[in-house]
């Protein structure tokens, strides 16, 4: 059954090898049916699938759910051909020795050994891991590992889909993945993407999700600053069907607080949002692009 | 503190007296926007008494909505003390005409007087005094003697102005509904005749009610982790709205006449006025509502003995 956390977001569930690295966001239920339709796409497409989970207590991969009656279309059968490759994360992190370069090593021999083997394009994919993230070096380590995939993105064609688990991870586990994902992610409500130098906001921004957008927004702004020509954030808000007070509230706190020099260039924003935005109140570094949208009702 | 609008003064013939808490200087001024630039849209007259600050930020909040020329801000000397005879007579001076005045005044130490005039009860005068919550005690006092009689809220969210149909009934447990509930909104708005930017904004009202309201049901905020001022801030602001699942909002919405009327209520949760809503340190139910004023044609809030009503109202062009 297609999953409705992909309905409308063919620009991030790229085609297979198109090099995209994008966080799945949801509760449990629906980030397994997420993953299990991006990992049947892949396998549909041709890709050699490396996912890595979570084994049962019967430590049996081959009873993982992603290969049973609610896991990836054709999944048995890519287990079975070697297509679909399973590796639990106790077994990672003895093969990397848990860190992040022992880690990145590891994966680029997967991926040396996949083309090896004469697949043309590779997909990996993880479950959520549940790191408590609790202070900075670790979040420092995890983003170094995030950095990995983009990195094995540049390089080949990868596609990567991280996944986690909404009301089973922790905050700081969320705010984290959020902000370092900030590019390219799918949860419940929304999703953001980049493309032509924009960040692009798709979707109902509500109080519900205002945490995770939240955090999203600071990676992006993080981001921006490492460039130091031109430091700014622009923002697309044209594909933007709701926005609330909570979500206005956040982007320009987020904004109020940007480095010197930094600014937030808000594209295409939709008339409402605009006017909800000046009521919460526009910091000076805020500034709109002359395109105007109509958000149609 | 009840937010107080120009709908809420035309329900008088002739003085309409009400008292307001507020709790900073932003959220007077959010308060008073939406109250003024609906009288001025009315073409009633508005006096606003404030402290000098206030008034500077007043002046120039409006002047981006309406301009300033058609209000009036005399200096808190001129008026005297509430309930004194110069506070009693300038009133009496400034509703002395056909048009109905709006006038917001602010207690403040000095002279305190036993209350509203009898004399001004024909005029047509609309009165609503501020106080802040964390007046000096006499202040505090002398606000709460003057407005025992006249209740700051209203003990039924119907006025009677709301039309009688129930066009939606619905509940929420928490934020997580609040994507569904707005789409029921928007059906009914439609049925109702809203189209346009006017529907996109009455659905925004509603929803902001619901938001309040589920922000209401949770009790505290959720942990923060370690992270620099930017992380901590926007965390804040998000609050966590996840419900508790034995709670629950209950949601009414009443359509006729190009008119909608939205009721959302919230057990358990009367008496927390100015207090900051969880998990959102700094934002209280009185900006949130200053707001969503913006959105709609009026929004109020109503205690009950068990509950709080958040009452959002919104009209199509055709209905005003």
């Amino acid at each position: 059954m297609p999953s409705p956390l992909w309905e409308g977001q063919e620009d991030v569930r790229r085609a297979p090898g198109s090099r995209s690295h994008a966080l799945l966001l949801a509760p449990l239920d629906q980030l397994h049916a997420g993953a299990a339709e991006w990992v049947g796409r892949e396998l549909a497409g041709g890709s050699k699938v490396l996912y890595k989970g979570w084994l049962g207590t019967d430590q049996r991969p081959d009873r993982h759910w992603i290969v049973g009656p609610w896991g990836a279309p054709g999944g048995q059968e890519a287990f079975a051909s070697g297509q679909l490759e399973f590796l639990d994360f106790p077994a990672v992190i003895e093969r990397c020795g848990g860190t992040t370069e022992g880690l990145f090593r590891m994966q680029l021999d997967e991926l040396e050994q996949a083309f090896d083997e004469g697949w043309s394009t590779v997909a990996m994919t993880q479950e959520t891991t549940y790191r408590p993230m609790t202070d900075a070096t670790e979040a420092a380590e995890f983003a170094g590992q995030e950095r990995g995939y983009d990195l094995m993105g540049s390089r080949w064609p990868v596609n990567t889909l991280c996944q986690l688990s909404l009301g089973e991870e922790r905050d700081t586990a969320i705010w984290e993945s959020m902000a370092v994902h900030h590019r390219e992610l799918v949860a419940t409500q929304w999703s953001a993407r980049t493309a032509d130098g924009r960040w692009h906001l798709v979707g109902e921004l509500d109080a519900h999700v205002a945490r995770e957008f939240g955090a999203a927004v600071h990676g992006a702004l993080r981001a921006a600053w490492r460039f130091p020509d031109r430091p700014h954030l622009d923002v697309d808000l044209s594909e933007i069907t709701f926005m609330d007070l909570a979500c206005a509230q956040i982007m320009m706190l987020a904004a109020r607080s940007t480095a010197r020099h930094q600014r937030v260039v808000l594209h295409r924003v939709p008339a409402l949002v605009r006017e909800l935005l000046t009521v919460v109140g526009l910091p000076r570094s805020v500034s709109f692009g002359t395109e105007a949208v109509r958000w149609s009702s | 503190m009840e937010l107080v609008t120009a709908l809420d003064a035309h329900h008088a013939e002739g003085l309409d007296h009400r008292g307001v808490l507020y709790t900073d200087r932003a959220s007077l001024v959010a308060l008073a926007v939406p109250l003024i630039t609906r009288a001025l849209a009315d073409g009633e007259r508005v006096v606003v008494v404030v402290d000098r600050a206030t008034a500077r930020e007043l002046d120039e909040a409006l002047a981006h909505e309406v301009g300033t020329s058609s209000i009036t801000f005399p200096s808190p000397s001129a008026l005297g003390g509430h309930g004194s005879r110069a506070f009693t007579e300038c009133l009496a001076g400034w509703a002395d005409g056909p048009v109905r005045v709006v006038a917001l005044t602010q207690y403040a130490p000095g002279e305190l007087g036993p209350g509203v005039d009898p004399s001004l009860s024909g005029l047509p005068l609309t009165l609503i005094c501020a106080c802040a919550e964390g007046a000096d005690p006499a202040v505090r006092r002398a606000f709460d003697d003057d407005h025992d009689a006249a209740p700051r809220r209203h003990a039924d969210p119907h006025d009677g102005h709301g039309p009688p149909a129930a066009a939606l009934e619905t509940d929420l447990a928490g934020s997580a509904d609040l994507a569904g509930v707005r789409r029921q909104v928007r059906r009914a708005a439609v049925a109702a005749g809203f189209r346009g930017r006017e529907l996109d904004r009455t659905v925004l009202a509603v929803h902001e009610a619901c938001a309040l309201g589920c922000r209401l049901l949770v009790g505290a905020p959720t942990s923060d982790p370690a992270g620099d001022t930017t992380a901590e801030t926007a965390r804040d602001t998000a609050g966590d709205t996840a419900g508790d699942t034995d709670r629950r909002c209950w949601v009414t919405v009443r359509t006729g006449d190009g008119r909608l009327s939205a009721d959302v209520v919230v057990p358990g949760a009367a008496g927390t006025d100015g207090a900051a809503l969880p998990g959102t340190p700094g934002v209280d139910q009185d900006t949130v509502l200053g707001h969503v004023g913006h959105f709609c044609h009026a929004v109020s809030v109503h205690d009950g003995r068990r509950s709080r009503a958040i009452r959002v109202q919104a009209r199509t062009a055709l209905a005003r």
